[in-house]
């Protein structure tokens, strides 16, 4: 069901992102609904179903972009490795758990844009990009973790069955 | 047991990232470009619609705004108009002046009628330290890669990538921008780049140390390099900065244009950028 979802989900937050979300900008920075989306699912499903999300939300991503196919899937991934080599671990996967996963998602995010646009010539200054983009970003999208959290929370317990959330919680 | 799940991890991780460099050099070289194109379609479809969904709510709530406060605005342009109809008379003396002598010099103006076509903003890059737009036309509509974009209150920026149905637009407030313009009193030249800012805020470098820069004056572009044709607005300069031990000496310049709220954008379709590469080639 998670892969169903993600298709009609992610292509309209993905056009939000690009048309509706620019209004809200503070500084220069602006909330990355789909990457934010992308590592709360992850959180709780999945590990193939989480990669789809990423590959699917990443891709649309670099449509609606300059930087080449591809390179807003690598942060994604490698956070949900991330996140389920640690979820075993973890007495509970909380809200905490969450925050610390997606603060960590935006900055490498933000490093490897930085990377492949030097890459393809496109130089920025990475001080400014620190100042007026990464981490407005971050405060933005921290905002807007708790009802995301929430609101996936309340999807997921409706379509997976009880075994697979006790699995996953684990 | 276990050291063979974490290894098969591992080896399904390095896989995704393989798969996405392929995909990212794929991309890059342009390969993926068709496939882009025709993926891109419902995608550009749906924020062009969001889009306007979310211009038309702002409208309405700037609809809102206090009549009083609307009213002492209709005056103060009225008094401006008036001003201004009596500039446009002095200057159409001046342009038949000019127009009398050119004629007698043989003088053939280097100005033509631009040839313009309209379009829609439909939305703008995903990543936020990229300044860029997209519009609703593309190659069908005439429109290639590095043509101007303006509106009626200046330059905007310059076509850098086309499709058939859209085109994206880098902005001059995007740091990788660099146009060459003119200061409209002092004829003084410079760089201007922009700043990666959402504001219009951008800085005039390599303006000679020697000419006179006064706020207010408006920037130009001057049409060196071939990139823009000479004479559309940029911004007005809002400050300026010297340095010490330094031949030349800078200037904050501020677009007249807010970035975040253009509705639709002119591309210039008579200007092609000067090919200036045969001179990059080493001499034989």
């Amino acid at each position: 069901m998670g892969y169903y979802l993600a298709l009609p989900i992610l292509i309209v937050l993905a056009s939000l992102q690009s048309s509706v979300i620019p209004h809200f900008r503070t500084f220069s920075g602006q909330p990355d609904l789909v990457l934010l989306l992308i590592l709360v699912w992850a959180i709780h499903a999945p590990l193939e179903e989480a990669l789809f999300w990423a590959f699917a939300g990443g891709l649309m991503q670099d449509l609606l972009s300059i930087t080449p196919l591809g390179t807003s899937v690598i942060t994604p991934v490698v956070i949900i490795f991330a996140i389920h080599a640690l979820r075993g671990q973890v007495y509970r996967t909380n809200l905490l758990f969450a925050i610390g996963f997606v603060m960590a998602g935006l900055l490498l995010k933000q490093g490897v844009i930085f990377i492949v646009l030097h890459l393809i010539g496109n130089g920025y200054d990475v001080l400014d990009i620190a100042r007026y983009v990464a981490l407005p970003e971050v405060f933005l999208t921290l905002l807007l973790l708790l009802p995301v959290y929430f609101i996936v929370r309340l999807i997921q317990r409706r379509i997976y069955p009880p075994l697979l959330a006790h699995e996953t919680i684990r | 047991m276990r050291r063979s799940w974490r290894s098969n991890r591992l080896v399904f991780l390095i896989v995704c990232l393989l798969l996405c460099s392929g995909l990212m050099l794929l991309s890059a070289t342009g390969i993926l470009q068709p496939l882009e194109d025709i993926l891109s379609v419902p995608l550009f479809s749906l924020t062009s619609t969001f889009n306007q969904l979310s211009l038309g709510f702002d409208n309405l709530l700037n609809q809102s705004q206090d009549v009083a406060v609307l009213q002492a605005r209709v005056i103060e342009l009225e008094e401006q108009l008036a001003r201004i109809q009596g500039e446009v008379i002095q200057l159409r003396e001046v342009a038949s002046d000019y127009e009398r002598l050119a004629a007698l010099l043989d003088y053939t103006t280097r100005f033509t009628e631009r040839e313009f076509v309209t379009a829609d903003v439909i939305g703008v890059d995903q990543q936020s330290a990229v300044r860029s737009l997209i519009i609703n036309r593309g190659t069908r509509d005439g429109i290639a890669v590095g043509m101007p974009v303006e509106t009626e209150l200046g330059l905007v920026g310059r076509v850098f990538e086309v499709s058939a149905s859209s085109a994206r637009i880098q902005l001059i407030t995007d740091q990788n921008s660099a146009v060459s313009g003119r200061l409209q009193t002092s004829r003084a030249e410079g760089s201007v780049r922009g700043r990666g800012l959402l504001t219009g805020n951008l800085r005039m470098q390599f303006i000679p140390v020697d000419s006179e820069v006064t706020v207010g004056d408006l920037v130009v572009t001057s049409g060196l390099g071939g990139n823009f044709p000479p004479d559309i607005v940029i911004g007005q300069v809002t400050s300026r900065r010297d340095f010490e031990f330094e031949l030349w000496q800078e200037a904050e310049v501020s677009s007249l244009i807010d970035f975040s709220t253009i509705e639709f954008v002119l591309v210039v379709t008579s200007f092609r950028p000067a090919d200036l590469s045969i001179f990059d080639e080493a001499p034989q």
